[in-house]
């Protein structure tokens, strides 16, 4: 399907293509789309994809901005309906004992659920990889219950470890490297979101894939982490029904 | 070969940056000044996008294993060949030993060394800009060393004077929440003069206000230039070591000169925002 899209002159070298302002998985598919049809432009220089907006970065100064915008706009229409036929579920170990919940104990009172339902209402949930940003391999889902939503911390901690998965807003993600950041950390993966070793791929999980944390203990954790630094590791994928 | 001797307040190697792949997360990084880094590199007939040292406030000293051009631009600092005063902006020859030391920053704030060849730094994603945790610096230090590549020449037939980075009117654009703004924003933001309260390669901070507001727009795409309103009333000016996406509205754009033009200000500098119409 298509959307109205609207058009917007951003800089003198970019324009930024608008969405409905909803954050919806429809929505996003119909970005990530049009955004391949992109791909292979040699005019283009950086294609950032929002929740429901795309900037379209070009590498020389915009000097017909309608002719862009007519290009854009055909480029959209007459881009090729693809099935979202190899989309995979992926499971990321997640352990959220409290050695690696730093903050399980405020949130849980703050919310008032106990760590039991905590930990069901996240693992249970099948989310939407929507796009990276924040850090590099930061993933922006959607599907969070909202019963898990918590207004982020006033200050920011200093250090939130890699790996933390935390919970800010309506939001939750794992921090892909060491950060600052102001969102509640209930747990971590002990998996390499971001693995720079890995030249010009270095994120496994595409965006538009869909994400299921799975619960494992302390033991459960260790062992993957070594099988990681083996690289025996391999993340547990299933294919998406719908 | 170069040999860092004193690392100085804070230097990086920077080249035209890793656009492309923001689709991970990545930041677009690269000279904060790129008209005086290209012009740096073309006053050596090298590619814009060769890595050169950035040098930002004051010191830092390179000591040359071997005969080499290099050039110095952007910010003024009291700059040394083997304890003689040097000028930027000009292809200087160097002889093995020579001592090459950053003092204070005169005028501006982010000075570009460029050697002919370029600096040989192993590229991640393409690019050679450092940033952790891509790169496995965030800095040079003291004790580094670095080879040169021995890239081929090009031909720079327009070089653009860049004098101009050293004004203080910086171009903006509507940014797409430029409405979220009313009357009286509008009139501070063309009216008065905003001092830069810090700065880092993320970022530019203001002292002055706008006013406290409740304004926030679904995660969206942000670039060098952009900038954005806080719910205090405070602005950011989103820098190339910046995020790639943002949740805070976007109410004007920077054109690519001034976003060189705001590098070279520091703590305390005043600069005027001027609206420019994109078509």
């Amino acid at each position: 399907m298509s959307y109205e899209i609207k058009f917007f002159h951003y800089s003198t070298d970019s324009v930024l293509i608008s969405w409905p302002a909803i954050i919806s998985v429809e929505i996003s598919n119909d970005i990530d789309i049009f955004k391949s049809e992109l791909s292979d432009d040699k005019k283009i220089l950086e294609v950032i994809k929002g929740y429901n907006s795309l900037l379209v970065n070009f590498k020389d100064s915009i000097k017909d901005y309608n002719l862009v915008c007519d290009f854009l706009n055909k480029t959209y229409r007459d881009k090729e309906k693809k099935e979202s036929e190899n989309k995979f579920i992926w499971e990321i170990p997640i352990c959220y004992d409290l050695k690696f919940a730093k903050d399980m104990s405020l949130y849980s009172e703050k919310i008032g659920l106990s760590q039991e339902e905590i930990v069901k209402l996240h693992s249970s949930k099948i989310y939407f990889l929507h796009m990276y940003g924040f850090l590099p391999g930061f993933m922006y889902l959607g599907g969070m219950d909202n019963k898990l939503a918590i207004k982020r911390k006033e200050i920011p901690d200093r250090k939130i470890l890699k790996g933390s998965v935390a919970i800010g807003g309506n939001q939750t993600g794992i921090y892909p490297s060491e950060s600052p950041g102001g969102w509640y950390v209930i747990g971590n993966s002990p998996l390499n979101i971001f693995n720079i070793s890995k030249l010009n791929e270095p994120v496994e999980i595409p965006v538009g894939s869909y994400i299921k944390f799975i619960s494992v203990s302390p033991d459960q954790y260790y062992q993957i982490q070594n099988e990681i630094k083996k690289g025996e590791y391999e993340i547990i994928k299933k294919k998406y029904n719908g | 070969m170069v040999e860092v001797l004193k690392q100085g307040y804070f230097i990086t190697i920077q080249d035209s940056g890793r656009p492309g792949f923001s689709k991970f997360g990545v930041t677009r990084s690269g000279c904060m000044d790129i008209f005086s880094a290209n012009y740096a590199n073309g006053i050596l007939s090298n590619s814009n996008n060769e890595a050169v040292f950035e040098i930002t406030m004051m010191g830092g000293e390179f000591k040359f294993h071997s005969d080499i051009h290099i050039c110095v631009a952007g910010a003024i600092f009291d700059l040394k060949l083997n304890n003689k005063h040097i000028e930027n902006n000009k292809k200087i020859k160097i002889k093995k030993n020579d001592i090459l030391s950053f003092g204070k920053s005169i005028k501006g704030y982010r000075a570009y060394l460029a050697v002919e060849g370029g600096i040989d730094y192993e590229p991640v994603l393409k690019s050679r800009s450092m940033y952790y945790p891509l790169t496995q610096n965030s800095i040079i230090k003291k004790g580094d060393k670095f080879k040169f590549l021995m890239n081929q020449k090009i031909k720079n037939n327009n070089l653009t004077e860049n004098s101009l980075i050293f004004k203080n009117n910086i171009n903006v654009s509507k940014g797409p929440e430029f409405d979220f703004l009313d009357e009286i924003d509008v009139n501070k933001v063309f009216g008065n003069s905003f001092t830069i309260s810090s700065n880092n390669r993320m970022g530019y901070f203001f002292n002055e206000n706008l006013n406290a507001n409740s304004h926030s727009i679904i995660t969206s795409p942000v670039i060098p230039g952009t900038v954005q309103l806080t719910p205090s009333g405070k602005i950011i000016v989103i820098m190339k070591d910046g995020q790639v996406t943002g949740g805070y509205p976007r109410i004007l754009q920077l054109d690519n000169l001034s976003v060189s033009v705001l590098s070279q200000k520091k703590h305390g500098d005043k600069v005027k925002f001027e609206l420019i119409s994109l078509s």
